[in-house]
């Protein structure tokens, strides 16, 4: 049987309750994600590189060794592009470049080949960074989240520059941009601020029948009922992506964020199309890390991410062969 | 920011915000840019004043508007107004 090309990884941001609660550092979490049988990693450096965006060389060489230990690959340098990080104005052109060149830097002493940024980089910048990156022999990688979708014209424009790139500018598609359904832990939320549950059942077949909303908010009869069909409506019904699109992408692709929420005892998700994403990516013959991103602790911290991620690797695995 | 203490409002040039130990004024700290209050991490207010606090509870009153860049991009920010009071003793 031939070994299979893809390769799985999580990101430590699925661990953001034990981090916040100091329950577990980076080097641990290193070891903990091993043991969930993934292969290698990324971290949102400003979460969790203290002294971010300068951190220290014990702190970059604490993290490299931990992952030497444990045989784990360091796969992305997650750095925010924080544009709006002054009071007074956005970031300037000239002060973004300098944000990202010191991300790559920093991305590169710790043992990083690739750091990710943000659409909001802007086509000239992204563009102008490859040479840098060639330099330092780290790949910049834009994350395509929702809301946005491959057909939005700037992406047009982002996929033409990371064609003459040489493999140094690519994308790294976050499968939450083909969510098509409410996630257990927010239909939870619902419920308790007062969501009737008899109507909620029928509101979220009505969602599987694709129903239009105008149908579904007549069965709503007050504003917390029609403030959820609403927010469901925009975020969750009817994704401008289509899986489909994904193999266009997969060509830049550095690495795929497999987005979840919430997977139950049947380690199958409801909310992200994994049943269509994973056999295209099998075809596609991608070779390339998916990162499991765990983001249920922003609607529940009650549950338990190591669960979760075992639940989600599985589910991957499964879904691949 | 805004803080009290037993109900006097403090003036703003007699507050300072304390992290990554450093002290910043209100206007320092609108250039401090790239000072990262790091995840999970207590910052500190130092208040000046003339006549030190007498031994005993005080009534203590904060509020800050905390921007959060990472919510969004070119001008439009999510920005939370938090307000806080609490009895603190002073032994």
């Amino acid at each position: 049987m031939p070994e299979s090309k893809l390769k799985y990884g999580v990101s430590l941001y699925s661990f953001a309750k034990p981090y916040f609660l100091r329950e577990m550092d980076v080097p641990q979490l290193i070891a903990r994600s091993k043991e969930l049988g993934f292969s290698g990693y990324t971290f949102v450096a400003a979460q969790m590189c203290k002294g971010y965006p300068y951190p220290t060389d014990e702190f970059l060489d604490a993290i490299h060794e931990a992952s030497e230990r444990n045989h784990m690959d360091q796969v992305c340098w997650e750095g925010y592009l924080d544009f709006g990080m002054r009071n007074d104005r956005d970031l300037t052109a000239e002060e973004i470049e300098e944000f990202t060149r010191n991300d790559i830097i920093y991305a590169r002493k710790a043992g990083f080949h690739m750091m990710k940024t943000q659409h909001s980089i802007s086509p000239e910048i992204f563009q102008k960074m490859a040479p840098f990156c060639e330099k330092m022999d780290v790949k910049l990688c834009i994350e395509m989240h929702w809301p946005h979708y491959p057909k939005v014209k700037e992406w047009q424009t982002y996929l033409r520059i990371m064609e003459k790139s040489d493999g140094w500018l690519g994308v790294c598609p976050d499968t939450s941009i083909f969510q098509k359904y409410p996630h257990q832990l927010e239909i939870n939320q619902a419920l308790d601020d007062g969501f009737d549950p008899d109507k909620l059942q029928i509101i979220l077949q009505m969602m599987r029948d694709d129903c239009e909303k105008e149908e579904i908010l007549k069965v709503c009869t007050c504003d917390v009922e029609e403030n959820y069909v609403e927010e469901y409506c925009q975020m969750f019904y009817r994704p401008e992506a289509k899986v489909g699109e994904l193999a266009d992408l997969l060509k830049y692709s550095h690495m795929i964020h497999g987005k979840f929420y919430y997977l139950a005892d049947d380690e199958h998700d409801p909310c992200i199309p994994y049943e269509d994403i994973m056999p295209l990516i099998k075809k596609c013959g991608y070779e390339g890390y998916i990162v499991s991103e765990y983001e249920g602790h922003h609607c529940s911290v009650k549950e338990d991410e190591n669960l979760q991620l075992k639940r989600h690797c599985k589910l991957m695995k499964r879904l691949y062969r | 920011m805004e803080a009290a203490v037993d109900d006097l409002m403090i003036p703003e040039e007699n507050i300072r915000f304390g992290v990554n130990n450093k002290w910043f004024t209100r206007k320092e700290m609108l250039e401090a840019n790239k000072e990262y209050w790091f995840t999970g991490e207590k910052a500190l207010i130092r208040i000046l004043s003339d006549k030190p606090l007498e031994k005993g509870a005080h009534k203590v009153y904060l509020k800050m508007v905390h921007k959060i860049p990472y919510t969004g991009y070119f001008g439009n920010y999510l920005h939370i107004t938090s307000d806080y009071t609490r009895t603190l003793t002073l032994n």
